[in-house]
């Protein structure tokens, strides 16, 4: 069990977090419409990686660097914390580049 | 070509739904481009951590096997589908702050 992935992870998650809320751009400008979108963006992904999966296309790699908690075969307990810091970083660009282009 | 068509599967229906968001002015074309290619920039590195550490491996006869550095050029779709769906999505209402907080963001 090796905390390394989910160690960075998190602290990415958290780091994402704080200019969110030092800049008041997504869950603490609008919570809900910030739950919405991140829940319903990372469900997508879920469902495009466990297809992809199923299709025998990608898997676990032999890595020391992940809990090795499966939610199910070949889709680690990191998958999903990695989708949310995909989409949360995509919400946070594109709120951020909203509000320069309007100035 | 399996993993390409997967992607496309995926990705097309959400370009779809952009494009007529961004033809109805409800997002900003200029804004989804300035954003997906920052995160494209990001997910180089990124993804190249996560192929070259192994913490997720390919079936090679089921990529196209264009790589950059490490990553399946597939992979990027991914990034590109993220700034869509929340791009679409954070554009919906309901707007739950109070009025004079409703900035159109």
């Amino acid at each position: 069990m090796n905390y390394t992935y989910l160690g960075l992870l998190a602290f990415s998650l958290i780091g994402t977090g704080l200019f969110d809320f030092k800049w008041k751009m997504a869950l603490f400008h609008n919570p809900l419409r910030a739950a919405v979108t991140l829940a319903v963006s990372v469900a997508y992904f879920l469902i495009w990686d466990v297809a992809g999966i199923a299709l025998g296309i990608f898997f676990t790699g032999s890595t020391g660097l992940i809990t090795g908690i499966m939610l199910a075969p070949n889709l680690p307990l990191e998958e999903p914390l990695f989708l949310l810091l995909l989409c949360y970083c995509a919400l946070l660009l594109f709120v951020a580049f909203s509000r320069r282009f309007k100035r | 070509m399996t993993y390409l068509l997967l992607c496309l599967g995926f990705a097309i229906p959400i370009a779809i739904w952009t494009a007529l968001l961004i033809r109805a002015k409800k997002v900003s074309g200029k804004v989804v481009l300035a954003t997906t290619l920052t995160l494209a920039a990001v997910t180089v590195i990124g993804d190249n951590f996560i192929v070259s550490s192994g913490i997720v491996a390919y079936d090679e006869s089921k990529i196209l096997g264009i790589r950059i550095i490490n990553a399946p050029i597939e992979d990027f779709f991914y990034a590109v589908i993220a700034v869509l769906l929340v791009a679409t999505l954070w554009r919906q209402k309901p707007n739950d702050g109070p009025r004079k907080e409703r900035v159109d963001d």
